[in-house]
């Protein structure tokens, strides 16, 4: 399950967020290092500063009483030339070391492509299924492809320590491992005119079996699809438009246009009527009964494995175009509520923005993040 | 009026009272009536035009200041706001910091200590009559005016469209962050992207023309007996600065006609929509706008070695290295323009040698601050104003300078960059460092500007002021920073509104210091005691002529020149307040004058 992090914003350290990915403890070892090194140095030249302005003060009848000719010492001048000469080379080195380790992916990551625009996220996941949020597989490597519709944006996730810019014209690259399941924050951090402040989404970092029913439920149309609207969508997508025409014309299928509910001739004599089963019985087995002149074998394989879901989908539009269907085709086009999945409830969002900070009203537990406007809409909902 | 001066012939002693001029006659009086002060050729007066010009521009880009931090005192639009009114809010923000970004850097402090300080004092330093260049010097300050109109422009079209609805050609107003990142500049900002440009483009000569000019004139114009290491450190810092202006600024001049050239004639360059590449943009940005830095800072560099020195009584402490380290500072410079492109996907090898190069730009700099201290110690320190802001500088520049550590590691830089870390970061560095620098110089040279000295308990007052406000308006900025606050945001998340609000409150805090410390050297110049000559002890030259100089700077050949720190042998009197050479200067001395 979903676990949130109240304020995923503070973490471990006062000044760093939250560290949840492999990176992340590299970085902030570093960022500590350089944080006490100037601590040291500020401390010291503020004490002798303070001290040699209230030590060496003017004090009346101890006017010039300086060493004559020019102050200098040779090796005072090289230590104070060396020793910050080390030390910046060793935080070179470390973060020269860090950043290679946040630039190359490992082998096998798990890929993503990202795609900005004015002013919203498109995480498009390897089933081709697309969203307005990042999900994340937990304990995974996952590398983001960065895409751009327009102008120059910048996918930050603070939690992972980790930013690239999304560049028109060319894929930047970006990877994580998250280790710590919770949801987080993503940011737009390269300007991009009205909206970049509103250009935010969320990572939800979840184990790998909960990614993957995520990803099965969310990528359901049922949840967000008319039957109809997704069987067109799959007559296409699944190459069936390349040999059934749904217009009436041969192809090197049997034209889909009022076929469902005919009798259909079939190859070797005998008639078949082409309800659901017999559609179902040809996606599955083509060969079984064959179109009378498509035959003696047909030229389609078996699309066995295809979800029910997606045959049943395929079968409403067969449906929508037959005028031997005389069902209800109304139902079909019927687009359930919106398929996000709800945050888990209670659940606080840290990132959710920018209003008065009076009021003390819930903060909402679902937003349709998907259909967000090209213009931001008021920051209240 | 004079023109281009040979080098003075050196010899005379004399601790220069103003000789062979009429009593009361000076720069400022010298001729009278408009014509005589927008004509003139002369540096002084140019300096103090400039000076006008160049403090509107801070009150302007400081008002835009305090009205961006007035609109992130609440993280958003209040609940219930219609989508318009929401968007509006943001595109005000929006416009705000683009507007506060411009003037600031392109007019005010890119100019600010060269035009004004380096216009004023640097013949003066030289014992020079003027630049080498005078007519040219008065065309710089000209095109300084030209780039400001534009900018004008800008701004009102933006006040037109948005108070009476009125359209300009050429758009409204600006909203492109003063970087101009493409293609939203070229393809889709609505503001007025061409004038804006341009504007920056005529700056741009005004830059280059006045670097030309100083270095013409320190080459040139040097007085027998100062050699290149027997220049103020001020003169060294404007030295490098003009060598970036002069190879930098052209840079900047082209990568802008070409951004015009994109948005107004569409010729692909910059955006890929066109066959353009929007990351070349950032190269050639960069390559100006990394050693404009500099360009900023440097001088600011120069004016504190001045006032340590003065206000320490000592001279300063390793000299060679401070000079040194002004050059390496101006030619690394120009190699570490890589480091604002860490995360835009530039190659890693890149990225590991921008990191590498930016790395040794903090040795140099780390080596200006040993040696402040150093110059400290054993001095007879006088905590009058300017050095109040010499150590304020100090302060602020060290921590500016060590953030810089954080970003310059590379894979730190890719958590911390475009948040607003990096806006704490070169606040510190350019306004923390460079403003409390030409506060420093205001005060510290305003005697010789005016001939009048201002009231210290008020400029100590205004300092202390400005020193907490500013404090509390950017350190915040850090933390919020590195939790990942990201920078140019009109709305926030709401557990940073702690942060946002401490940096509002600072920024009031800043703005009434400031308006105390100006109120002060207005009094100051309008009604205070007559200055000496050398009001704070100086040992360069340009204290050895009356406050206000005369026309033509020195009625009597100044020098010796010889140590420009050796201030052995200058006493003060403690009646007058004024300081001046003792007859057998060159000796040691071993107790006070009286």
């Amino acid at each position: 399950m979903l676990r949130l992090n109240p304020g995923t914003l503070l973490g471990s350290s006062p000044w760093l967020p939250l560290r949840a990915s492999t990176v992340a403890g590299e970085i902030d070892a570093l960022f500590d290092f350089i944080l006490w090194l100037s601590v040291f140095f500020l401390v010291l030249i503020l004490v002798l500063m303070i001290v040699f302005v209230i030590k060496y003060r003017h004090r009346e009848g101890h006017e010039n009483e300086q060493e004559p000719g020019a102050g200098h010492s040779t090796a005072l001048e090289l230590t104070w030339t060396i020793i910050p000469t080390i030390l910046v080379l060793i935080i070179y080195y470390f973060g020269f070391r860090g950043f290679l380790h946040v630039a190359v992916p490992p082998p096998n990551s798990y890929e993503i492509t990202a795609t900005g625009r004015m002013w919203n996220w498109q995480f498009t996941y390897p089933n081709g299924y697309t969203d307005g949020e990042l999900h994340v597989p937990l304990g995974v490597p996952v590398r983001v492809i960065l895409n751009s519709e327009d102008v120059i944006h910048s996918l930050f996730v603070p939690v992972f320590r980790v930013k690239k810019d999304v560049v028109p014209g060319r894929y930047n690259k970006m990877w994580f491992q998250a280790t710590v399941p919770g949801i987080y924050e993503v940011e737009c951090a390269n300007y991009c005119g009205t909206g970049h402040s509103q250009m935010l989404s969320k990572a939800y970092v979840q184990s790998p079996e909960d990614f993957k029913t995520w990803l099965a439920e969310a990528s359901d149309w049922t949840k967000n699809t008319s039957p109809i609207g997704e069987g067109e969508k799959l007559y296409r997508a699944k190459g069936c438009s390349q040999c059934h025409s749904i217009d009436g014309t041969r192809g090197t299928g049997p034209t889909w246009k009022d076929m469902f509910g005919a009798p259909v001739p079939l190859e070797g004599g005998g008639t078949a009527v082409a309800d659901e089963d017999y559609v179902r019985e040809s996606i599955e087995y083509p060969q079984a009964k064959i179109v009378s002149t498509f035959g003696p074998v047909s030229a389609m394989s078996s699309f066995k494995g295809t979800s029910s879901n997606d045959i049943f989908a395929l079968t409403a539009f067969m449906k929508s175009i037959s005028k031997y269907y005389t069902g209800d085709l109304e139902s079909l086009r019927v687009v359930p509520r919106s398929g996000k999945l709800p945050l888990p409830a209670g659940a606080i969002q840290s990132g959710q923005l920018m209003t008065q900070p009076s009021s003390n009203d819930p903060q909402p537990t679902t937003k349709p993040a998907a259909t967000r406007p090209a213009v931001p809409e008021p920051l209240s909902k | 009026m004079s023109a281009i001066t040979g080098p003075i012939p050196f010899g005379v002693q004399d601790t220069a009272h103003g000789g062979g001029h009429a009593p009361g006659d000076n720069y400022l009086n010298h001729s009278r009536g408009i014509k005589s002060w927008l004509l003139t050729l002369d540096h002084k007066r140019i300096g103090l035009m400039y000076m006008i010009g160049i403090l509107s521009a801070f009150a302007l880009g400081g008002f835009f200041a305090i009205s961006l931090r007035t609109v992130l005192w609440n993280p958003g639009p209040a609940r219930g706001a219609s989508a318009a009114s929401a968007n509006a809010y943001m595109d005000l923000y929006n416009h705000l910091f683009t507007l506060h970004g411009v003037v600031m850097v392109f007019l005010f402090i890119i100019p600010a200590v060269p035009a004004i300080f380096g216009n004023f004092v640097l013949p003066l330093m030289l014992g020079a009559k003027d630049v080498a260049f005078p007519r040219l010097n008065l065309l710089s300050f000209y095109l300084w005016c030209g780039g400001a109109l534009f900018f004008s422009y800008v701004l009102l079209s933006g006040v037109m469209e948005s108070a009476f609805g009125i359209k300009w050609p050429g758009g409204f107003g600006l909203d492109t962050g003063w970087t101009f990142y493409t293609p939203y500049s070229t393809s889709k900002a609505a503001g007025a992207v061409v004038p804006a440009t341009l504007g920056a483009f005529i700056l741009g000569f005004s830059s280059i023309l006045t670097g030309l000019n100083f270095v013409a004139t320190i080459h040139m114009l040097r007085p027998k007996g100062m050699s290149w290491f027997r220049m103020p450190l001020m003169l060294w810092a404007l030295y490098a600065t003009s060598i970036i202006q002069i190879l930098a600024t052209p840079v900047l001049a082209i990568t802008l006609l070409l951004l015009a050239a994109e948005r107004a004639l569409g010729i692909g360059i910059f955006d890929p929509a066109l066959g353009g590449d929007p990351v070349m943009y950032q190269h050639f940005f960069w390559f100006y706008s990394h050693p404009a830095v500099y360009i900023m800072v440097l001088p600011a560099m120069g004016v504190i070695s001045e006032l340590m020195v003065t206000f320490s009584r000592k001279h300063i402490f390793g000299y060679n290295f401070i000079a040194a380290s002004s050059i390496a500072i101006a030619l690394l410079g120009f190699l570490v323009w890589g480091h604002h492109m860490f995360v835009s996907g530039q190659s890693p090898l890149a990225n590991a040698i921008f990191s590498l190069l930016t790395f040794a730009v903090a040795i140099p700099s780390a080596i200006k601050v040993f040696n402040w201290l150093a110059t400290l110690y054993k001095g007879d320190i006088r905590l009058k104003t300017p050095m109040l802001y010499a150590l304020g500088f100090v302060y602020l520049f060290t921590i500016g300078g060590l953030t810089g550590l954080f970003l310059g590691a590379l894979s730190v830089d890719v958590h911390l960059t475009n948040t607003i870390f990096i806006v704490a970061h070169f606040h510190y560095v350019m306004m923390g460092s460079t403003l409390f620098a030409f506060l420093g110089g205001m005060y510290y040279w305003w005697p010789k500007m005016f001939g009048r000295m201002c009231n210290e308990n008020w400029g100590r007052l205004a300092f202390l002021i400005i020193l907490v406000g500013f404090n509390l308006t950017f350190f915040p900025q850090f933390i919020a920073g590195s939790l990942g606050m990201p920078r140019r945001y009109a709305t926030y998340p709401i557990q940073f509104i702690g942060y946002h609000r401490s940096a509002t409150f600072g920024a009031y805090i800043m703005a009434t210091g400031l308006i105390i410390a100006g109120l002060n050297l207005l009094h100051g110049m309008l009604r205070g005691r007559k200055a000496p000559a050398n009001p704070w002890g100086g040992s360069t030259l340009e204290w050895q002529t009356p406050s206000p100089p005369p026309h033509d700077n020195f009625s009597t050949t100044p020098g010796p020149v010889g140590d420009p720190y050796d201030l052995h042998g200058i006493v003060e009197d403690k009646k007058t307040g004024e300081w001046y050479r003792l007859p057998d200067a060159g000796k040691p001395r071993t107790g006070p004058a009286h």
